[in-house]
């Protein structure tokens, strides 16, 4: 176990393409509140590394950040008690804002969404959008679960949340974007009530950030805590996991839907979250690197082998999960079934 | 006679058929849910009689002025007028002594246990099956072109069951599907048992139902005067006679309304009824107006009459 502080490095954060060009498009916009909601459902992985950075980013800009987390979501969707989500909610924040450093403002989705101005907007909007119109938009997490009556509150519930927290910019991973098109719809369903049409007729700026990949390099939705990295993995199961891990070598084709795995690792969950170079073992020996391009032209032109790459990566894993691990004490994880969370992969 | 008498010489299983009888068995708690979605008719007297008649036996009654359903049914009631018909709903409870019964769910579908406690429950509840228990009880069934909130309208009815701890809910037969399905559904929940009550739909002068949302012509209001509640069951009987059928309407007032009366003029008008005349019409419409308006009477006292 580690005992130095790991936390996002800004410098290296906004060397991620995609990552700063969010951050110049909210900074083009001169806009300053910005907000990312998550449901508290699961343990948390490493999925989340690109989001938690691209906030880092945001506020390290000079952003007002807000996190609503959305406990009746999770609620819907898993049929959560308010005590569950209680636990869920302190972990996600504490995971947040203490270990990756991320001095948002968090909020329980409760707390507006339970007054009586926001019901109405919901009733409102529901009353005015037909099934059909937006069947497309339903959480499709569990594919083969039936059409639940959930879903079409959630949908809905999720664009209304970004008019009733004071936001002007809502950042999102890419695959929410079906989501929030849902917008489009409700305004311009008729007749909309004149209160509604008011509060959204604020303009937000959506912008959203490529979707995260799972071990196997295909994208989250179609991940499994077997494929996914948790924060709560034990040594044996890091270690297997990222021996799976897909990583062609250099000259041979990425499969289609799919992308380099462990290069993504290294991009989203190694160099961004330290100021120290990452030794690499080479063809020319030991290297340090110090940023992810020269560490990924290095890669594709073979001067490091995809088990070369894997032993490092597995070496800064361990140290930062290691990390994670001290910082979560039992306290707020009690609820979390460790097993279950990494997959049962032992 | 008074409304008091009249509830006292009511027999609510001539009203209702039901498993048992409901006056040696009588619900713990009954929920109406009403949805405000214009004038109040006659067809709301047999359940405000038989809610009384409950109370009297020991039932404890929630009068649900269901706000947001007038809302969520096709807006069938306008944003802006729920208020002034929620009032409407209120002020003939309180005339039929059921105003402390009665709830709204404005009030209480933004209360915290509410929202908490219908979010958890609709993941449990298949919408396919949501639209198979409403049937025709949504507008939206005529073209299947179902609306997000129709299944908020379905889902929390059948959650009402659930939070406000009844035991048997009142309905009319064109809501009783969602009752009929779902029990069992939330039965396997709970592991309680539910019963529901329905009272059959009473026919419109002009069409086969009657019913709030309906254009005025079509039904009987219950704030209408003797002479208007005459004038349009004349129309109604003339339509009867044309078309050849036999009066619905006035034989599904035979077991509410005529136990008032002498049994003499009562057979009288029955008898008239199963074969009359143009000659009759003034006759039956007369008599028939006339036992309705003794059961409007709390209306007369405590609303304004049109």
């Amino acid at each position: 176990m580690t005992s130095g502080e790991i936390a996002p490095n800004i410098n290296r954060i906004l060397k991620i393409p995609e990552i700063n060009l969010i951050v110049e498009k909210v900074k083009m916009s001169r806009k300053k509140k910005t907000m990312w909601g998550v449901a508290p459902i699961a343990p948390i992985h490493l999925g989340y590394d690109s989001l938690i950075l691209l906030q880092r980013a945001l506020i390290d800009s000079g952003c007002h950040h807000t996190i609503p987390l959305s406990d009746i979501h999770a609620m819907m969707s898993h049929g959560l008690s308010f005590d569950e989500l209680e636990w869920r909610c302190n972990y996600y924040q504490y995971y947040i804002s203490n270990v990756c450093k991320c001095k948002a403002t968090f909020i329980r989705g409760s707390y507006f969404q339970t007054r009586p101005g926001y019901i109405e907007d919901l009733y409102g909007i529901l009353a005015n959008i037909t099934v059909a119109k937006v069947r497309d938009t339903f959480p499709t997490s569990r594919k083969s679960e039936p059409f639940f009556a959930y879903k079409v509150i959630y949908s809905i519930m999720q664009c209304l949340d970004a008019y009733h927290i004071d936001t002007d910019v809502v950042v999102a991973e890419e695959g929410q974007k079906k989501i929030y098109r849902l917008i489009n719809i409700i305004q311009k369903s008729k007749p909309l009530r004149s209160w509604i049409r008011d509060r959204m007729s604020k303009e937000i700026l959506f912008l959203y950030i490529p979707t995260s990949h799972d071990i196997l390099g295909q994208p989250l939705i179609m991940s499994s805590a077997r494929t996914r990295i948790s924060i709560h993995e034990a040594e044996k199961s890091l270690s297997k996991k990222i021996r799976k891990m897909y990583a062609p070598p250099h000259g041979q084709e990425i499969n289609e839907g799919r992308v380099n795995a462990l290069l993504e690792y290294f991009k989203y969950s190694v160099f961004p979250w330290t100021k120290d170079s990452i030794t690499v073992k080479t063809k020319n020996g030991y290297e340090e690197y110090e940023d992810f391009s020269t560490f990924k032209e290095d890669y594709h032109k073979g001067i490091i082998s995809p088990q070369d790459a894997k032993d490092a990566l597995y070496k800064e894993l361990h140290k930062r999960i290691s990390y994670i691990q001290d910082k979560l004490n039992e306290g707020i994880t009690f609820w979390i079934d460790r097993q279950k969370a990494i997959g049962d992969a032992l | 006679m008074s409304w008091d008498d009249f509830i006292s010489h009511l027999n609510v299983n001539n009203v209702i058929h039901n498993l048992h009888n409901l006056e040696d068995k009588p619900p713990k708690c009954i929920l109406w849910g009403i949805a405000p979605t214009g004038d109040i008719h006659i067809g709301y007297l047999p359940y405000v009689g038989i809610l009384n008649k409950l109370r009297r036996f020991g039932s404890n009654v929630i009068c649900l002025i269901a706000n947001y359903h007038a809302y969520l049914d096709s807006k069938k009631t306008d944003w802006e007028k729920i208020e002034s018909r929620t009032k409407h709903y209120k002020d003939f409870l309180r005339a039929y002594n059921l105003g402390d019964t009665v709830i709204e769910s404005k009030d209480e579908y933004t209360r915290k246990s509410y929202i908490e406690g219908f979010f958890k429950f609709s993941y449990l509840l298949p919408a396919k099956d949501l639209e198979e228990w409403a049937g025709r009880t949504l507008r939206s069934y005529l073209n299947k072109n179902y609306k997000l909130s129709d299944y908020i309208y379905v889902g929390t009815q059948i959650f009402d069951i659930i939070y406000f701890n009844i035991d048997s809910s009142i309905c009319g037969i064109d809501e009783s599907g969602i009752y009929r399905f779902s029990l069992s559904f939330i039965e396997n929940i709970t592991k309680k048992r539910y019963y529901y009550l329905y009272i059959p739909m009473i026919p419109g002068i002009y069409k086969d139902e009657m019913h709030a949302s309906d254009d005025s012509s079509n039904k009987i209001i219950v704030t209408e005067r003797e002479k208007e509640i005459n004038h349009k069951l004349k129309i109604y009987l003339k339509k009867c006679l044309k078309k050849k059928e036999l009066p619905k309407l006035v034989f599904m007032l035979e077991k509410f309304v005529f136990p008032l009366f002498d049994k003499e003029t009562n057979s009288e008008i029955l008898s008239r009824l199963y074969d009359y005349t143009e000659d009759d019409i003034e006759f039956i419409s007369k008599n028939v107006s006339q036992r309705l308006s003794i059961l409007l009477e709390p209306v007369r006292q405590h609303m304004e009459v049109i």
